[in-house]
């Protein structure tokens, strides 16, 4: 089995388990939005690559006579990209709230560093 | 005509509802949670009509005209019409009752914060109508991110905390749903759920397909805070404003359930189908550790909404449980239990507002203050601490009676035993509010700070509430069993 023919599946594989180590293990707030934006980078190249096709143009047929039948080996689907731009809006709306939120936590401790946030809210609790 | 409109009128309402507010709030901004409220109170009564329809067969809209497989289909069948319902009703209730208080603690922010109600809600029924994989994708996101932001509404540091592991846990789940539905669509070419339902069947055997179910289902599990994903639940409860825990505890995670249900049983036809696969199994199990380790942990906890909260984590495992056994009666029990459920936490959580700004209590022990004080608020604490145990007639008792009676019906009988051991656990840890609220020398010295009519009407009104619901749940399993379940 030729390794290298999945070569964007391992790409998609490797970029989503890096993200989501990198949201679980960081500690600072903006890394982990960077995790999570690789993590759902790597969906959106996983669908992209469903709809990859060697020597395939897109399906804009020009001009149709009822003789000649389409060739749709030459045509690429565009489904899967048509779904990702939905979901490429969807990640920037959802990397601007977390954003606002980073931003609104910094505001409210001085910091972005986990454990130090979570020092002050204890400091809090108790003093 | 206008029958064949009512899946998207259901989302219209509060979407147009959602639209007008702005301009509203410019003219007259002491209306914003009149003119909410009453846009929910409309939504709500469409959604009975389309409970009338749905009895009488599906309504199919598609969006642009758009024929079924290739474009973006809606549809109201009597599941979907359930739950709208629902999840309509409980919110046209919480938002005539929070009026007040939002007035008091979010007044900076109420346009916003109504905004923010009324797209969560058009997100919900968006994620209830559609028939299509990657449209239900868009409007978990779209409920999801006006969640966050509802978490994040309370003043100081915390709730924003909440809001942002809230926010890192749901793109995670809403993330391998999506790559979960990448998988089937490169197996079958289609995302019409009627569609795969058809063409999936035959391809069960391929491992892809069956990586893309089990990240499907973890995807949501993760969204209805199902045992090992319900980490960001404690916080996002009891962190939150008031107003905004009466909106998100309830109802959010139940659509998420529902979403499940659907999936499951009518994409995936899980019972017949995926014997091999014992996703069923697996649920149950999670459901049952959900059930002890959630009661043991809200046994321990101090503040209310928190232990409200852990309590919600066992609650749903009782629904996982129910799903996962696999079992006509259990299923229609879980589908009650969402109700129950919901209208209990609604009614639990509208004490919690109540009884913080009148008593200032939001901690275990400060109920006592309460003694001798306020004769409604106990009663309806008493009622709905029965019913969250499972006491008749109250409206707890009938959703766990019909999942005991689905796990006696199944393979296992041995299981109806978690469900009297999970009623026992919950009266563990209510029983130490009626203590602290009954049993405990009088408090003297207390002044009532804020009182709202609207809200002690309210709190007293959904706990008696609990009572006609519990009198009725016989004939709404019926209803159940007849129709949405009525294919098994």
């Amino acid at each position: 089995m030729n390794l290298m023919a999945f070569f964007n599946n391992w790409a998609v594989i490797f970029l989503f388990l890096f993200g989501l180590f990198a949201m679980i293990t960081a500690r600072n707030l903006f890394r982990k939005i960077i995790g999570m934006s690789i993590l759902q980078t790597s969906v959106i190249l996983f669908y992209v690559s469903l709809a990859a096709k060697h020597e395939a143009h897109i399906p804009i047929i020009h001009h149709v006579s009822g003789h000649t039948p389409i060739d749709l080996t030459h045509l690429a689907n565009p489904l899967p990209h048509a779904l990702m731009l939905t979901a490429i809006v969807v990640g920037v709306s959802t990397l601007g709230v977390a954003l606002v939120l980073a931003v609104s936590i910094y505001q409210n401790y001085q910091s972005l560093e986990e454990p130090e946030i979570l020092n002050k809210t204890k400091e809090a609790h108790h003093g | 005509m206008v029958e064949s409109l009512v899946p998207i009128l259901l989302f219209l309402t509060p979407f147009m509802g959602l639209l007008v507010l702005p301009v509203l709030y410019k003219f007259k901004p002491s209306l914003t949670g009149a003119w909410t409220a009453l846009t929910l109170i409309i939504a709500a009564c469409i959604a009975f009509k389309a409970l009338c329809l749905a009895d009488s067969g599906m309504i199919r809209y598609t969006m642009g005209g758009w024929a079924a497989p290739f474009g973006i289909e809606w549809v109201l069948d009597s599941l979907s019409a359930f739950i709208s319902f629902i999840i309509l009703l409980l919110s046209a209730i919480v938002a005539i009752s929070i009026i007040p208080y939002v007035n008091r603690e979010l007044s900076k922010v109420q346009l916003t914060f109504h905004m923010c109600y009324l797209l969560l809600i058009s997100g919900f029924i968006g994620m209830i109508m559609t028939h299509d994989l990657f449209n239900m994708y868009v409007f978990v996101e779209v409920s999801s991110l006006s969640g966050y932001a509802l978490v994040a509404s309370s003043r100081g540091g915390e709730s924003k905390i909440a809001s942002f592991r809230y926010l890192l846990i749901g793109t995670l789940g809403a993330s391998l749903y999506l790559l979960g539905v990448g998988f089937l669509y490169a197996n079958t070419g289609t995302l019409n759920m009627t569609d795969m339902a058809e063409r999936l069947p035959a391809i069960l055997e391929l491992r892809s397909v069956r990586l893309g179910i089990i990240l499907m289902i973890s995807g949501f599990a993760i969204k209805a805070g199902f045992f090992p994903f319900h980490g960001w639940m404690p916080d996002a409860y009891s962190k939150t404003s008031y107003p905004a825990s009466c909106i998100i505890a309830p109802i959010s995670t139940k659509v998420a359930c529902y979403a499940l249900i659907r999936i499951l049983f009518w994409v995936f036809q899980i019972p017949t189908t995926l014997s091999q696969l014992p996703i069923l199994d697996i649920l149950t199990m999670i459901g049952i550790v959900a059930i002890v380790a959630g009661s043991i942990m809200a046994f321990i906890q101090t503040d209310f909404r928190r232990m409200l909260a852990y309590s919600s984590i066992s609650h749903l495992g009782l629904i996982a449980f129910g799903i996962g056994l696999g079992e006509k009666t259990a299923l229609a029990g879980a589908l009650l239990h969402i109700g129950h459920h919901a209208a209990m936490k609604m009614c639990l959580f509208l004490l919690a507002m109540y009884i913080f700004h009148a008593y200032g209590i939001s901690k275990i022990s400060q109920f006592s203050r309460l003694r001798g004080r306020a004769p409604w608020i106990l009663t309806t604490i008493i009622l709905a601490s029965f019913s969250m145990i499972g006491i008749p007639p109250l409206a707890g008792f009938f959703s766990k009676w019909y999942i005991l009676l689905g796990a006696l019906q199944s393979a296992q009988p041995v299981y109806g035993i978690v469900i009297i051991f999970a009623s026992l656990l919950s009266a563990l840890y209510f029983f130490r509010i009626i203590e602290q609220s009954f049993f405990k020398p009088k408090v003297t010295d207390v002044t009532r700070n804020y009182h709202s009519r609207l809200g002690l009407l309210s709190v007293s009104l959904t706990g008696f509430c609990l009572i006609a619901l519990g009198i009725l749940s016989p004939w709404i399993f019926s209803w159940i069993m007849h129709n949405p379940l009525a294919g098994f």
